[in-house]
Parts: C-alpha cells; structure tokens; sequence
C-alpha cells in the first residue's frame, strides 16, 4: 500500500467504529447544551456570540473532545490494535512511520468531529441570533483549539509510547482541568477556562470589546502549541 | 458465602499489585489535600480568610476527593471491566462462576479499595490538619463529609461505568458517557443533578449542618437509584459469548429479578426527581410579577403563636390576623410557604375553604362580611426554600433563621394600618437564645421549652425570627440598647478586633449625622447569622449579618486581608443604617431610588469618618466598576433581546440590572448630590427629610424638595 492509501484506509477504519459515531453525538448533545444553557445569557454579559462566549464554548467543549483524541490513542496503544499491526503492513514500515501516520489519522478524524462542532455552532448562532460574522471566531479558534488539541494530540502518543496506563491519567487530567476551575496558571491551564472565568473581571471595556487577551496567555497558548508539536515529533521517535 | 468472601479478598489483593492503583490512590489523597484550602479560592470573595476549622475546610477536601476520584475510579472500573472480558473466560472456569457473578465481585472489590483509599486519605489530612493547619479535627463533620459526598460519588462513577459498560459493550463508549455525565454535574445549577460534587460549598461553623445535608441526602438517594438502575440494565443488556445485544437480553431477562430491578429503580429514580420535597421554584420570591393587594381590607393586628421543633426541622404555626373592612365580603390573598401544610382555616371562629392559586403560593379566603374580621390559619411543616441556593429560612437542630420573605408567618396581601400590631409568642428548647422582633415582653419555661412573648408595631410588616446557641452581650450607645447575639465559638476574634468598638462608632455616627434612632425604647439588636445566607439583613430592629465577619483569621496582613476587613465593617454599617432607612423611615422605592442607596451611601460615610477618604474612596470606586460593567452587558444595551431568554434567565438579568440600580447607582448619585451641596449641607438635608418622614415614608420627589435637586443633575455622566 502507497502511503497515501495507509492513511486513508487508517482513517476509514478510525471512523467507521461505533465510539466515534458515540463520541460524535456526545460533542453533538455537549455542542447544543453549551450555547443552549450555559452561554444562553452570553459569557459574563457578553452577548451570546460575541469571540468571549465562542471562547468559553470552545473551553469547555474541548476538555471533552481532549478525552476523546486521548481515547484514540488510546485504542492504538491496546494490546489487540498491536497485535494487528503486523497484519496491516505487509511492507515494512518503520517504527515512527508508523506513528507518524497513526498521528495524522487520529488528527485529522478529530478535525472532522471538529468540524462538526463548529457547523452546529454557527448553525446555532446564525439560526438563534441571526448572527453570520463568523470571521470574529477565528481568533478564539486559535487560541482555544490549537494549544489543547495538539497538547492532546502529542502528548498521548508520547505518553503512549512510554506507558499505556499512564495515558489513562490524562482523561481525568483533560476533564478536571477544563471543567473545574482550580485557577491553574498559564501552562497547566490546557483549555484556557481557568484564564477565562479568573480574568475577565479585571477587564475594562475596551478591552472586552476588541477581544483582547494578555501577553502572558498568548505566550502560554504558544508553548503549549510548540510543546505539543515537539512531544508529538519526540514521540513518533521514542523506541517501545 | 465464604468462597465469595475469598474471592473479594483474592480481588482486593491482586487489586493491590497493580502499579496503577497506588498511583491512583496518591493522587485521590492529594486532591483530598489540594481541597483543605478550597474555601479560599472559592468565587465569592467574602468566604475567604475564614478561620479555618474542620467544618469550614471539611466539605472542600470531600469535593476536590469527588471531583478527582470520581473520573479515576471510574476509569479503572473499564480497564478492570475490560481486562475481565479478555481473560474472562479464564477466570471463569477457575472460580466456576457466572460472569455476572465475577462482575459483581470485581465491582465490589473496587468499592472497598474506594473505602481504603478514603481512610487511608482521611488519615492523611487529619495530619495535615492538626499539623499545618493547627485546628481540631471534627471526626463527625469528616465522617458526614467524606461518607455522603466522597464515597457516593466514586460509588456512582464506578456504578455508571460498568452499567454502561456492560450495555455498550465499548470502553470508549462508557468513558465518554461518564465524561458527559461529568460535565453535567459540574455545569448544572439543578442540585438534583449535581451527582460528583454536590451542590453545597461549605458548612456553617457554629450553625448545623442540616441546611445543606438535607439537599446532599436527597441528591444521594436520587443517584443511588438512578446508579444502580442503570447497573441493573447493564445486567440486563450484558452480552452473551457469540451473542447480540437482542439475544443476551432475553437470556438475561430469564433471571426476573433483572428486569424488575431495572423497571423499579429507574421508576423510584423518576418518582424521587419529580416528587422533590425541599424547593419551591413556584415562591413569590423568585416571581417577578407584582402582587395584587386588596386595598379595601385593613390589617390591624397579628398575633402568631409558633412552636419549632428544630430536631426535626419543622414548626407548628397558630396565627390570627385582624382585618377591618366595609361591611361587604372580601375575598383576600395570603402568601404562604407550600412547605407549610395548612391545617385549618379560620373566619370569626367558623372553619372556611381556600384554595391556592394555581403554580404559586398564594391562597385565596373569602373574609366574611362585618368591619372587623378574625381570620385564624394554622399550619405545620418544613420551610421551602425558593432556590437551593437562596436561603429565606430555616429550622435546623441548634440554628433557626427565618427571613419574612420566607413567608413563616404567612402574608396578607391588604393594605396595612399606619402601625400593624404584632402580639406573638415563640416556643422551643430551652438552651437556644431567641431573638425575635420588637421587644420582649415575657419568657416563661416549662419542660425543658421556652416561650418568648414579644411585641411590635410596624408599618412594613417585617417579621424576622432567629434563634441559636447565641451568647448575648448588652451595652448602651447614645442612649440606645444595643444587643450583640454572637456564637461562643467566634468569641477570640470579637474581642480581638473590638467589633464592639466600630458597631459603637457607627451608631454614634449616624445618631450625629442623621438624628436620633427612632425606636430608642427598643433594643437594637444584631445576630450572628449562619453563611448560608451571606452577606447581612435588615429586619424590623433586628440585623443579622453572616458568621464570617465574626470570624475571620488574618494571617500575613495583606492589603488583600485589610480589605476584607474594611468591607465586613462595612457590612454592618450597611445593615446598622437601614435602621435609620428602612425601618425608622420607610424609603418608598421607586428605582433606583430606595433605602438601598441610601445605606450604602451612608456606611460609605461613616468609612471615611473612621479609616479616611482613601478606604471610603476605594470602596465607592467598587460601585462605580459595577455600574460600568453593567452597561457593557450585552442585555443592557438590546433590552429587546431579552424576550427570547428563558424566564430564569430573565429574572437572572433583571435582578441583576436592579441590583446594580439600588446598590451602585443611587449611591454614586447621593454622591454626587453631596459634591453640588457640599459634604455639610447634604448631610443636613438628609437629616431634615428624615426627621420629617420619622415613622412615615419618604419618596424620590420629597428627596428632591428638601435637597432643591433635580433629577437631571445628580443623573450620571
Ligand atoms: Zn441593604
């Protein structure tokens, strides 16, 4: 099989089980029950759509879809998937080849459930508000997904590959984290929800209007989103 | 028998081994730890720098426990499940055991490595606690904490688990659910729903716990249910070697007692949630509508006669009202507290229907005709609260705290004589102080029972009731009796600080600046109250403000903790001036306008005659960021869009706009009156319209005359 042919059969196989159609009405239910009841009022009197509310929409809903990337590797990690292994590849393939692709298909099926989040947002808000400037998104997407999504994304293959059981530990970690606010600080605050609620008091309104947010934290979503790529570079290397 | 017995014990052993359960343990044990100090990071800024004893730090270990260990316990219920399933068949025929047999074994052996794990960690903080803390360790209050918060709620995550489990049949499918789960409890405002860690925060330190107990009782009992409903159905649903989902139900479903479980505990869960005895989301409290008053009727005097049964949290009520009236029939309006079971109703002696308005808690009675009418309800039961998180009242073992908005006398809705007599009488234990309002008139005890008569004339019918194991100190303040009703625990801080010392200053200040207090042959009165109603009350000639400001522990005396003390004084200022506004001259609202803003604006003053323009300024500066964050609201600025929210959602918004109207607003303008008029000038108008309006009330407009202001001017920028 051609690479290319690998990955796509990789995500097919990813997929077509029945915990992603699960995970996928999960984040569905999660999705609708945010932006229904939790933002419903707007996030701290923002309005409902305002880049404040999608931020905390997002911060919540992605300590769940965190777990669900950790569960991926999770299943490649499982002693049947690597038993399975060997029979996939008739060609040899290197080890971290291997990984490399394994990494791509989980991220880019999570993109998809991703996706889904995002349709069913904007779906909402344009349906509910008739709001449609969804360009004002794109700033909370990046400072809210990318960090937590690629920490998950290279942190389970690296912890993975180190220890299995270990990578079970980050399912609590991702759920207590983005959910309860323990007023982490900078890097241990994954989703950014504890920056979000600790924060925004200080806040004057000019700030609260331009979407502002503090050199310390976008410093922090950096690392994060760099850590995230080196753990996941390491980690394909990493020998079992 | 004994061979299960063996078997668990072979489990609980091989459990042991796993690298993974050690780690899980520590990790249970340090959140147990992380959640001594929980009290000090909650939101609400003024729990913080409490005196920390086991039972204001208990409940935060017990949550942070639930929080973490709940996701971890029920983690490992799926690698545990999961490994069983692979080498299932294994055990099976070596322990010559069902399968379901061995689940429930395992589950077991799980429950009692939760029990060792909370044991082990309860060790661990009573270490922590006698050694860094340096407080006494109230075994009870942990036992009550860790075995109705912590335990039930990593014995449903495990239940949970392996219900779903066992119903899908997928790791990935139960973990998820949990995660769902998770999120549900940790994001809803519906107690009922708040399974991991439950909805109280923390106990009061001198009141009982019962007030918050009976919510997490109740939480339990509904999660038990539901739990072990849903392990029952996993039983049910549990797959069969080489079998579907369809067929292994039927086979499963041949053992009875499967089915009937599921149908059972689902239905109690079902029952349990739709029969929930303890709030009244219908309470006047939370409605926004106006009431309608019957104008044609008078009430002229009540006369209640209680008797609490605090062990059992309720109480008995016989109270008569007196209505005059024009000849004709009337038919009026009560408001009442639906926890409270009307027994019977009384006109002229002759026993009468009502009937209560459909989704409220107001009853209907027909008064008959004659000008002078006794109208005699009797009812008994338990206080409902409007919210689980809005305390109006309480009975509770060693506590009773019963706000007039909790409606335990139930409330006429007629028009008032200028003066409503009130003749009552209070009966219960013997060692809890009373405090009631108006004067005292007579105690009498009997049988170990005490009854406290007392009365009241009052315009504004405001009818308070508090009662705990309160020491009382007397002491007399420009020529007013002031009464202090605190709780032997909090004594050192009292003395400490010389609270004593600002509440005389305060009332001197006011007596100065404001005129004479207006019921000089009563005694003021200021209780202690329990925090689960924070902040302080005001209430005929009675002021309750909550624990913590009698019961602080500044340690490192930061600007932080400075603060904090400059607002519980504050606090009491507050409370002490609606003495003069409020109870002495009614302020008739008419938004902002109401005695609100004139109690902040007053203790303001008093701030700056006893610590300086500079704290008195930093504290009005709070008004000023809450207005403005107000305006920046986005329901503030499209007051059209509210329509569409959901009617909670609407009241939220609204009270909160009101609020900052009241509380921020109205001060900000008194302030800038006084910048026109000068701090003198101002000062003496405000005291001119209050000896003027003595007793009466005093509107918006005659504010206006008296100080020759306008609207427009002391409108803000
Ligand atoms: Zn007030």
């Amino acid at each position: 099989m051609t690479k290319l042919n690998v990955l796509r059969y990789e995500i097919r196989r990813l997929i077509s089980t029945k915990q992603y159609l699960y995970s996928l009405l999960i984040i569905s239910l999660l999705t609708y029950d945010v932006l229904n009841r939790l933002l419903i009022g707007g996030f701290k009197g923002t309005a409902p759509f305002s880049p404040w509310s999608y931020s905390e929409f997002l911060a919540l809903v992605i300590s769940v879809f965190s777990v669900i990337v950790i569960l991926m590797w999770i299943n490649v990690f499982s002693e049947k998937e690597q038993k399975v292994r060997g029979i996939i590849f008739s060609a040899p393939i290197t080890q971290s080849r291997y990984y490399l692709i394994k990494g791509i298909a989980i991220g880019l099926a999570a993109s998809l459930i991703l996706l889904v989040i995002i349709i069913l947002s904007f779906g909402y808000y344009y349906l509910v508000y008739g709001f449609s400037d969804y360009g004002t998104f794109i700033m909370p997407m990046v400072y809210f997904i990318c960090p937590s999504f690629l920490i998950s994304l290279g942190l389970g293959l690296f912890i993975g590959k180190i220890n299995v059981k270990i990578l079970y530990l980050l399912i609590p970690l991702f759920l207590v984290i983005g959910l309860f606010n323990l007023g982490l600080p900078g890097l241990l605050d994954l989703t950014g929800g504890s920056y979000l609620f600790d924060h925004f008091n200080y806040l004057n309104l000019e700030v609260i209007e331009k979407y502002t947010l503090t050199k310390e934290f976008l410093c922090s979503r950096m690392i994060l989103i760099v850590l995230g790529l080196c753990l996941f570079g390491i980690g394909c290397r990493i020998k079992q | 028998m004994r061979d299960r017995v063996e078997l668990i014990w072979n489990e609980v052993k091989l459990l042991f081994k796993l690298k993974m359960v050690i780690v899980l343990i520590l990790l249970t044990i340090i959140f147990m730890i992380i959640g001594l100090g929980a009290v000090n990071s909650s939101d609400n800024y003024a729990l913080h720098n409490m005196r920390q004893t086991s039972r204001i730090i208990a409940l935060g270990s017990a949550r942070y426990g639930a929080l973490f260990g709940s996701v971890l316990f029920g983690m490992m219920t799926i690698i545990l499940l999961n490994r069983d399933q692979r080498k299932g068949s294994k055990d099976l025929i070596e322990a010559n055991l069902e399968y379901y047999q061995l689940i429930i074994v395992r589950i077991i052996s799980l429950i009692l490595l939760v029990i060792g794990t909370i044991l082990l960690g309860m060790l661990v903080v009573f270490i922590v606690q006698t050694w860094i803390y340096q407080t006494v360790f109230e075994l009870r209050i942990y036992l009550f904490s860790y075995g109705v918060v912590f335990f039930p709620a990593i014995l449903f995550a495990i239940l949970l688990t392996s219900g779903v489990y066992l119903i899908t049949d997928n790791s990935d499918m139960s973990l998820l659910s949990l995660a769902g789960l998770y999120f549900l409890s940790l994001t809803s405002n519906n107690y009922l729903l708040n399974w991991v860690q439950t909805h109280a925060l923390l106990y009061s330190d001198f009141a009982s716990i019962r007030p918050v107990t009976s919510f997490i009782l109740y939480n339990r009992l509904f999660w038990v249910s539901i739990s072990l409903g849903v392990l029952a159905l996993g039983l049910l649903f549990k797959r069969r070697y080489q079998r579907g989902i369809y067929e292994s139900m039927l086979i499963n479903g041949q053992k009875l007692f499967i089915p009937l479980a599921v149908v059972g505990l689902l239905c109690l869960a079902l029952l349990i949630y739709s029969h929930e005895p303890l709030i009244n989301s219908a309470d006047s409290a939370l409605n926004i509508e106006e009431p309608v008053i019957n104008e044609r009727v008078i009430l002229t005097k009540i006369l209640p006669d209680i008797t609490f049964y605090p062990d059992k949290g309720e109480m008995k009520a016989v109270v008569n009202y007196i209505f005059c009236k024009e000849l004709a029939e009337e038919r009026i309006e009560l408001i009442t507290n639906t926890g409270l079971q009307i027994t019977s109703v009384k006109v002229n002696g002759l026993p009468t229907g009502f009937e209560y308005l459909k989704g409220t808690d107001r009853i209907q009675v027909d008064l008959a005709d004659g000008e002078q009418v006794e109208l005699e309800v009797t009812y008994e039961g338990r206080i409902k609260y409007p919210h689980v998180s809005t305390v109006a009242g309480y009975i509770s073992e060693n506590s009773i705290y019963l706000l007039e908005q909790s409606h335990w006398i139930f409330e006429p809705l007629t028009a008032r004589d200028e003066q409503v007599e009130i003749i009552g009488a209070v009966t219960l234990p013997a060692e809890l102080t009373a405090v009631p309002v108006g004067e005292i008139t007579a105690i009498k005890e009997e049988a170990g029972q005490k009854t406290w008569e007392y009365m009241l004339k009052t315009r504004s019918l405001e009818l308070g009731f508090f009662a705990a194991e309160y020491t009382q100190k007397i002491f007399n303040v420009a020529g007013i009796e002031v009464q202090l009703f605190t709780s032997p625990r909090h004594e050192a801080y009292l003395f400490q600080k010389d609270l004593e010392h600002y509440i005389t200053g305060i009332v001197e200040y006011y007596t100065q600046v404001i005129g004479e207090y207006a019921f000089l042959d009563q005694p003021l009165k200021i209780v202690e109250s329990s925090l689960y109603k924070t902040g302080g009350h005001s209430t005929a000639n009675v002021i309750t403000i909550a624990e913590y400001v009698f019961n602080r522990e500044f340690t490192n005396s930061t600007s932080m903790e400075e603060w904090r003390f400059y607002q519980d004084i504050e606090l009491l200022a507050h409370e002490i001036a609606h003495q003069w506004w409020g109870s002495g001259v009614e302020v008739t609202v008419n938004t902002p306008w109401s005695s609100e803003g004139l109690a902040c604006y007053m203790s303001n003053k008093y701030m700056e005659a006893e610590f300086g323009e500079e704290v008195s300024f930093m504290l009005s500066s709070y008004w000023e960021s809450s207005v403005r964050l107000m305006q920046g609201k986005y329901y503030y600025q499209h007051p059209n869009q509210v329509g569409l929210l959901k009617k909670d959602m609407q009241t939220q918004i609204a009270t909160e706009k009101l609020k900052t109207e009241l509380y921020s607003i109205m001060p900000l303008q008194l302030l800038k009156a006084e910048k026109i008029l000068g701090k003198e000038q101002f000062l003496q108008s405000l005291a001119r319209l209050y000896k003027q309006n003595l007793f009466q009330s005093v509107s918006y407009q005659e504010f206006f005359a008296e100080t020759n202001l306008t609207k427009e001017a002391i409108t803000l920028d």
